[in-house]
């Protein structure tokens, strides 16, 4: 048998260390932004200052050490700028692909705001589907703090916008690409959810965001913000949020409701008067109710509970109405089935004052809990 | 028949002169004189006794002796003195009646043992494999097989050491162009020494650089009865425990002949298993460095850190270590395949275990690698058919390197250009990758229907 | 028909989700977007129609053989040239816009002319094959990839980040006039026919084109250009997706698996549609290989007994295509890339009338 040397097959194999280089870079030679931040400057001279949260790798995540990161800022009159400064502040390659949180602080949600979007969907490498948010203070703040539940690297924050660790009719979560179309797209406002910083006595931080705040996009630019309890109203007639809770506190009768399937359908009409006209079913549980629960009076507290949640919709899409926010986006249901030629923006934009809400809700109380 | 060859016996004597175990044996009785030549070594002297000796006693006359032996089942014609000598060298007996010569195949065959399967075990089949001899093998199949069609073609092969071969197919179902083609192969192969069906395999295959197979190995009677009754040609060779199937595609390297016996969702797990194991065993280390070294942002967030960290501190980049790692691999699958079955235990244990274990804890690669080599090897082993696992081995090189150059993009390219060289390769006018086969032609079936 | 016709068919229709088609339809999305379409598919339904009727009558004979039977010798030429350099273009288009997309996504650190020339390693491999074995990896390549596009764009359309209400805003916008540009973009969905003219020689039995099959292609079609231009919209809004340049990249980029080994659908998509385009290019190289091979073979060219006029045409690919996608800016490649879609239809309509031709010369010839 003959034996042959290969040598091309040889040079190949030695090749293939040389040939890698271009975009070769190892997953430990990078480094992950987790979180950015972008405020408005504290210098005169500048205008944003960036803030980004980097998770460090640490060797053993099993061990329970403490999650460790490192946080860069910078102030800059364009964030990209910034970011160019903060890679030589650090010794491995600033990562986007990570950056799960994109954190705009209160004073830069302004007329900025279309350049800040601009920039974060024009970057390849910053993700499309991830979390923006709205920091109550400076942004900047958010991202010092660190919650004590928190185990790895920034986990906090995911684990509450990605709906997978907590759930909770408080918090709204909006991808970075769902926020853009709707600050673009005439007809409906695009809606921040509002973090904020909780200290308790022993002094750990916790995140608190049960608020939304609604930017109306424009000349006349605002930002609406709602209350936790319009907030969760808010969530279940945009994001349909099944679980949510009505507290009746009549004279005679006090418990809560919480539902466990909501459906909700509107209709649009603008003849002869603008008017939308909500269908709601609800079913649900009584979770805690002051007194003796009675069969017979479940036709009674189904009434109570119909007549309390029309209550607070009617509050809030009339406090809607009334700032001339549109986050749902009945403008754009407008546009939609409107077949006129004419900018019917224009015209939703001149019906919209004087659109009447007609709530019609279905209660019912399907059990009484474990016990009765 | 009678043969006169004037001086045979003393070209015998001359030929053999260096042969110790040469016998000439002459027996006498009532005055008559008959000679006996054969090797005591590969000769069934038991039977030469039995029919040859005792009659002679018996039946005391010449020339009914002569029309008893040749009578006998063995006899054999021969034409001139070569074949002669050929016959004696492989276990032939010569008899010499006066002047007159006679062939009988008396060989004693020591290999005819059936053994049990060594390379490919199934839970349910038959647990026999083929034996080395080729009568015992055709045995089997006849035992297994019962269609009177079945055309068995004795024909020899090697132009030096001329072993039989056989061809088996089942005339109803072969393709004949398919036939012929093996059959030019085969009489156009230009070797002097054929010893295993191995090396046929080899020869058969055009390119003179190949990786694929294109023929099947089996020792398996069961999937032989299986190919012939699915239109392959069967080829046989004295001496070695293996038969060779041909035409051969990707997926009969891919089924294993427990999919025949077992459920059909039971198979349909398995068959899902057995392509999981050839993709993960493909794409995993070039998976590895593409997504490390290249597109992080694949990982979910909290895999990318952990993966980071256990890349702290490993001062190569990550497709020497993944090369590092799998050659370790490469070579203990090759020693303990080689070693001793007592001493190749150790071997793995050593090598797998303690290995892989320091070099994590010296930090030179990292945790996850070993996981993936792991995975990577026991993957590797899903692959039923030995042949295409070895291929598939080489080819993980072949991604790695893509991946290495190209990350993602350069991988999954690497992948179609796998993709297409599996799809050029042909087995006999049989493409070897195609996603549906059509049903058999009509026109090749129709005649059994 | 052989199945490998309707692969053809869907090829072309998955194709096009994937660079420049998006943009230049969402271009006219309030601009009677949707009545083009309709219009595309009924016209390319109609051509379709035609131009394999005619091939059916010709088993086993691609154009170029049919040309060459015919035609006089220098007409024949002169087509098999042009056809040639048609069929070059229409996969370099898909080449300038996968290298832009890998350059910009998948490897932004590799240079062009590297990304370049690993795609043309592959290419070229494929475009050697067999016409046959071309077929079988267009079938492979669509088992492994349309099941999971399939997936994403189901998940896509009930994402919840998907709004319905403005991705039917296009509707709203019936009464607006059609336009000659987007019908020709979006005939390109339903062209994959056209490469009969090489792999009816691959077709030896006669076959049958049945109406039930071509309508369900049309209504393919119809929602695949739907699909293509609606979701993009969902996701981005009617305002929001006028400036983004890969509308499918962007939309999958806003897709979440939850719970998935992989999160972001994106880079998935990336790869899947990587496959796609490459067998696409293939499948255009090929065939305007076979044209340019009908055309001349360059039978002087040898070295030791082996014919190397092939590798004239391999060699032509190679340097065009690099020197064209390192020379052409973004946003010029999507202008080149309207006007030649904008050809397509005097291009099949001489086609078709060249077919005809053809036919009644066969007629004459039989009388």
């Amino acid at each position: 048998m003959r034996h042959k040397l290969h040598y091309p097959l040889l040079i190949i194999i030695f090749m293939s260390g040389l040939l890698t280089g271009c975009g070769f870079k190892d997953i430990d030679k990078r480094i992950f932004v987790t979180n950015i931040g972008i405020d408005r400057s504290t210098d005169e001279k500048e205008l944003y200052k960036v803030t980004l949260r980097l998770a460090i790798p640490s060797g053993n995540i099993k061990q329970g050490q403490d999650q460790e990161y490192v946080l860069l800022v910078e102030d800059n009159m364009t964030i990209s700028h910034a970011v160019r400064k903060m890679k030589s502040e650090i010794d491995k390659e600033l990562d986007f692909a990570h950056a799960k949180v994109i954190i705009l602080g209160e004073d830069v949600v302004d007329e900025n705001l279309y350049d800040i979007i601009d920039w974060l969907a024009r970057r390849r490498d910053i993700q499309k589907i991830a979390w923006i948010t709205m920091a109550k203070g400076t942004a900047e703040d958010i991202l010092k703090a660190r919650p004590k539940s928190e185990r790895l690297a920034s986990e906090a924050l995911i684990n509450i916008f990605d709906k997978i660790g907590t759930e909770s009719p408080y918090i709204h979560s909006e991808y970075f690409s769902e926020f853009r179309r709707d600050l673009y797209e005439k007809g409906i406002d695009a809606v921040f959810p509002v973090i904020d910083l909780k200290k308790s006595e022993d002094k750990n931080e916790t995140y608190s965001i049960n608020k939304v705040a609604i930017y109306r996009a424009g000349e006349e630019w605002k930002v609406v913000n709602l209350d936790p309890e319009e907030t969760r109203i808010f969530n279940m007639l945009k994001d349909f949020e099944q679980n949510v809770g009505f507290v009746i506190d009549t004279e005679k009768e006090k418990f809560l409701y919480a539902t466990d399937i909501i459906k909700i359908k509107y209709k649009l009409t603008d003849q002869p008067k603008p008017k939308i006209t909500y269908d709601i079913m609800m079913q649900g549980i009584l979770e805690e109710k002051e007194g003796v629960f009675k069969q017979e009076k479940v036709k009674q507290y189904n009434k109570l509970i119909e007549q309390e949640v029309k209550k607070q919709i009617e509050d809030l899409l009339n406090k809607l109405k009334e700032e001339n926010v549109d986050p749902i986006g009945f403008g754009v249901r407008y546009k939609s089935t409107r077949f006129t030629q004419e900018d019917r923006i224009e015209k939703w934009n001149r019906l919209y004052p004087d659109v009447l809400f007609d709530i019609k809700v279905k209660a019912m109380i399907k059990s009484s809990g474990v016990t009765e | 028949m009678r043969q006169n060859f004037l001086g045979l016996a003393d070209k015998i004597l001359e030929q053999f002169s260096q042969a110790d175990d040469l016998i000439h044996h002459d027996i006498k009785y009532n005055g008559e004189t008959v000679t006996l030549y054969f090797l005591k070594s590969i000769a069934n002297e038991d039977s030469i006794t039995r029919l040859f000796i005792k009659p002679f006693f018996e039946v005391g006359n010449l020339n009914e002796y002569c029309s008893y032996i040749r009578s006998l089942t063995i006899f054999k014609e021969f034409k001139d003195e070569d074949e002669v000598l050929q016959a004696l060298s492989i276990g032939h007996l010569l008899v010499k009646v006066h002047y007159q010569y006679f062939l009988f195949d008396t060989k004693n065959v020591k290999n005819n043992v059936i053994l049990e399967t060594a390379v490919e075990t199934t839970v349910h089949g038959p647990h026999t494999a083929f034996s080395e001899d080729f009568e015992t093998n055709l045995n089997m199949i006849r035992h297994r097989y019962h269609e009177p069609k079945l055309a068995i073609e004795i024909d020899k092969i090697g132009k030096r050491n001329d072993v039989n071969m056989v061809l088996i197919y089942d005339p109803t179902y072969v393709n004949p162009n398919t036939l012929d083609a093996i059959k030019t192969d085969l009489k156009n192969l230009d070797k002097s020494l054929i010893i295993s069906v191995g090396q046929l395999q080899k020869y058969m295959n055009k390119k003179s650089k190949a990786l694929l197979p294109t023929t099947l190995l089996t020792e398996r009677p069961d999937r032989t009865i299986f190919a012939i009754e699915k239109g392959k040609v069967v080829v046989m060779i004295d001496g070695s425990p293996f038969v060779l199937i041909a035409p051969a595609i990707f997926y009969d390297f891919m089924s294993a002949m427990d999919d025949i016996y077992q459920f059909f969702w039971a198979t349909m797990f398995i068959r899902l298993l057995r392509y999981g194991g050839l993709f993960l065993t493909l794409l995993l280390p070039g998976l590895y460095v593409a997504v490390t070294s290249y597109n992080t942002e694949v990982f979910r967030v909290q895999l990318a850190l952990s993966i980071a960290s256990s890349r702290v501190g490993v001062p190569y980049p990550s497709f020497i270590e993944v090369l590092f790692m799998l050659l370790m691999m490469e070579f203990l699958i090759e020693a303990s395949l080689r070693l001793p079955k007592t001493i190749s235990s150790t071997a793995t244990m050593v090598g797998g275990l303690i290995l892989g274990q320091a070099a994590t804890e010296a930090v030179l690669i990292s945790n996850i690698m070993i996981i993936i080599v792991a995975a990577v090897a026991i993957a590797n082993f899903v692959i039923p058919i030995n042949e295409m696992s070895v291929a598939i081995r080489v080819l993980k090189y072949v991604l790695l390197f893509t991946a290495s150059i190209g990350g993602l993009m350069g991988l999954t390219l690497g992948f179609v250009m796998i993709l297409f060289y599996f799809i050029q390769v042909d087995s006999y006018g049989e493409p070897y990758l195609k996603v549906m086969y059509e049903k058999k032609e009509k026109s090749v079936k129709g005649e059994s229907a | 028909m052989s199945r490998y016709y309707y692969y053809l068919l869907i090829l072309n229709m998955l194709a096009n989700i994937t660079v420049f088609t998006p943009k230049l339809l969402l271009e006219k999305r309030t601009n009677g977007m949707i009545g083009s379409l309709i219009i595309a598919v009924i016209l390319g339904i109609t051509f379709l129609w035609i131009i394999t009727k005619i091939f059916i009558k010709f088993p086993g004979r691609g154009l170029p053989e049919l040309l060459e039977s015919y035609t006089p010798k220098w007409f024949a030429k002169l087509y098999l040239l042009g056809a040639g350099l048609t069929w070059y273009v229409a996969g370099i288009t898909t080449l300038i816009g996968y290298s832009f997309l890998s350059k910009r996504y998948l490897n932004p650190d590799m240079s062009l002319t590297m990304i370049v020339s690993i795609f043309l390693v592959v290419i070229t491999f494929g475009i050697l094959m067999k016409s046959q074995k071309v077929l079988y990896a267009l079938e492979f390549a669509l088992a492994l990839c349309a099941p999971i596009i399939i997936v994403i764009i189901i998940k896509a359309s009930f994402s919840d980040s998907m709004n319905w209400e403005i991705a039917r805003m296009p509707f709203t916008y019936y009464r607006n006039l059609p336009s000659y540009e987007t019908i020709s973009v979006a005939m390109f969905s339903v062209l994959g026919y056209i490469n009969i003219s090489i792999f009816n020689r691959e077709w030896k039995k006669p076959q049958k084109l049945k109406i039930g099959p071509i309508a369900g292609i049309g209504l393919l079609a119809f929602i695949n250009l739907l699909t293509t231009t609606l979701i993009p919209i969902g996701f981005n809004g009617i305002d929001g997706v006028g400036d983004i340049v890969y509308p499918w990249i962007f939309t999958s980029d806003s897709i979440r698996m939850e719970f998935f080994f992989l999160e972001r659908v994106f880079i998935m998509f990336l790869l899947l549609y990587l496959v796609i385009s490459l067998i696409s290019m293939v499948i255009h190289w090929h065939v305007g290989f076979q044209f340019l091979m009908g055309f001349s073979t360059f039978p002087f060219i040898k070295w030791k007994k082996h014919q190397l006029g092939k590798y004239v045409y391999i060699a032509f690919f190679w340097i065009a295509s690099i020197q064209i996608v390192n020379r052409i800016p973004e946003f010029q490649a999507i202008s080149f890339i309207k006007l030649y879609l904008s050809l397509i239809i005097p291009y099949i309509t001489f086609m078709v009338l060249l077919l005809f031709f053809i036919v009644r010369k066969v007629k004459k010839n039989e009388a």
